[in-house]
């Protein structure tokens, strides 16, 4: 079959719900900005986020309410607007300011909060895919972020070579210890914490663990040269955010919005098929 | 080729895709600095040893333990995590600052690069205040009295025990 605007349509579909579940995680979890009213922030290493500190705004976010609940009620209706205008004239535009909007959000929230900036990878690239408004421009940049969604996975499997990680039998139980030192701490009775110390204690069985993830990484490779394991790789996907989610307790919830990337890239290139006949 | 048929469809999106990619292998081969949304994707890639200090941060809110076990997820983070980057973000926004500046420059608009911006003016009561109301979310009773300890643990004989006392870092209220 070949991409249509129909497609373009229920992959908007799909981004939009998938973003407002984390929205609605944000706020159950009274994350947003005017609900956290942060007093302060935290630089890092990143060249973006400080060309933005130039301009002074997040000082103007720790300092006004308004601007806060500004930014929540954007966050929140940016992505709606795009749905809505999807395939008219607007639509390309709508989606270019929502994936804008959604980096300076992002910039300023992860770094007045401890919520990692890598969480928020899909909202700031996937909107993109909705700016074109021919269905192969949707094709192009579909395929697009597909392949940096693969280099992600690739290269966090390649870092545990690279590091040695992967070759010290011992990193899952001290990962363990470090991710749930509170717990332990706090808890050691608990039924959580009984499993998370049998891991510990038995290194061989959580290397296990940390071997099968970084294969499952590394396996991602596979997307750079065919599509024909797509399904797989979005499987392997969600059992990672199911085994991270369990198992380390950390979210990778917001990654799956990238699996409309998986689950269209079967369709053709609008165009193609003439060629080929 | 996939670059090689977007850049056909079109030359500006071509160029873009290639630039982000080889802005990707850049930036993680050379691990260090990164330009959003060029990222690294370590996934717990440096390497952990399981008798390392683990630091955890102990809340009494009006003199009864907050119980960490008990919190959402959310919460347990935001109860462990902001003591410690409170304690350590003037030196952390000071290092970020000088490092950081260089680049800055390159772009040419470092004149509004000043150190009032990217440090915090705040206070430990300030912090304090802000940070007994996320620990009366966490408990969902007000506080009155907030006293913060930092306890480091490491593991031994098979559990996490103690290593040396627990230090009051702070405390606030009646």
């Amino acid at each position: 079959m070949v991409i249509d605007q129909s497609h373009k349509r229920k992959f908007a579909v799909f981004y939009t719900a998938c973003f407002l579940v984390s929205y609605a995680w944000l706020f159950f979890n009274h994350l947003l900005f005017h609900q956290l009213q942060p007093v302060f922030f935290l630089n890092r290493l990143d060249l973006t986020l400080n060309l933005f500190f130039v301009t002074g705004i997040q000082q103007a976010i720790k300092n006004n309410y308004g601007i806060q609940l500004l930014f929540d009620l954007l966050y929140l209706l940016l992505p709606l607007l795009t749905l809505g205008f999807i395939n008219s004239r607007r639509g390309g535009i709508m989606a270019a300011l929502h994936a804008v909007f959604n980096l300076v959000y992002a910039l300023l929230l992860s770094s007045f909060t401890p919520l990692s900036i890598a969480g928020f990878a899909g909202w700031i690239l996937l909107p993109w895919i909705l700016v074109p408004s021919s269905a192969k421009g949707f094709y192009f940049m579909m395929h697009a972020m597909r392949y940096i969604f693969l280099l992600f996975f690739f290269s966090a499997g390649l870092w545990k070579i690279r590091t040695g990680a992967l070759f010290h039998s011992g990193q899952m139980s001290a990962i363990l210890v470090h991710q749930h030192a509170v717990y332990l701490a706090d808890a050691p009775g608990n039924w959580f914490s009984r499993i998370i110390q049998y891991l510990i204690m038995h290194k061989n069985i959580s290397y296990l663990l940390y071997l099968l993830v970084t294969l499952l990484e590394l396996v991602f490779v596979a997307g750079f040269f065919t599509k024909k394991y797509d399904r797989w790789l979005a499987g392997f996907f969600v059992l990672f955010v199911l085994f991270d989610f369990v198992l380390m307790r950390i979210n990778y919830f917001a990654w799956v919005a990238f699996l409309g990337c998986f689950w269209f890239s079967r369709h053709e290139e609008p165009g193609a098929e003439e060629i080929k006949t | 080729m996939f670059i090689k048929k977007l850049y056909r469809y079109n030359k500006v999106l071509g160029g873009l895709f290639t630039l982000y990619i080889i802005s990707f292998v850049v930036i993680n081969y050379k691990w260090g600095l990164v330009a959003t949304p060029v990222l690294q994707y370590g996934m717990y890639s440096s390497i952990l040893h399981i008798n390392d200090t683990q630091t955890v941060y102990r809340v009494e809110a009006d003199h009864v333990p907050v119980n960490n076990a008990g919190a959402s997820l959310t919460n347990r983070d935001i109860l462990q995590i902001y003591p410690d980057i409170y304690a350590r973000q003037q030196q952390i926004n000071e290092d970020a600052f000088a490092t950081m500046k260089k680049y800055v420059g390159y772009t040419g608009i470092s004149s509004g690069m000043t150190i009032d911006r990217y440090t915090n003016r705040i206070t430990d009561s300030v912090f304090l205040r802000w940070y007994a109301g996320c620990v009366q979310r966490t408990t969902g009773k007000p506080v009155s009295h907030l006293t913060i300890y930092k306890q480091d643990l490491t593991w031994q004989n098979n559990r996490l025990q103690p290593a040396g006392m627990a230090v009051k870092l702070y405390s606030i209220g009646n």
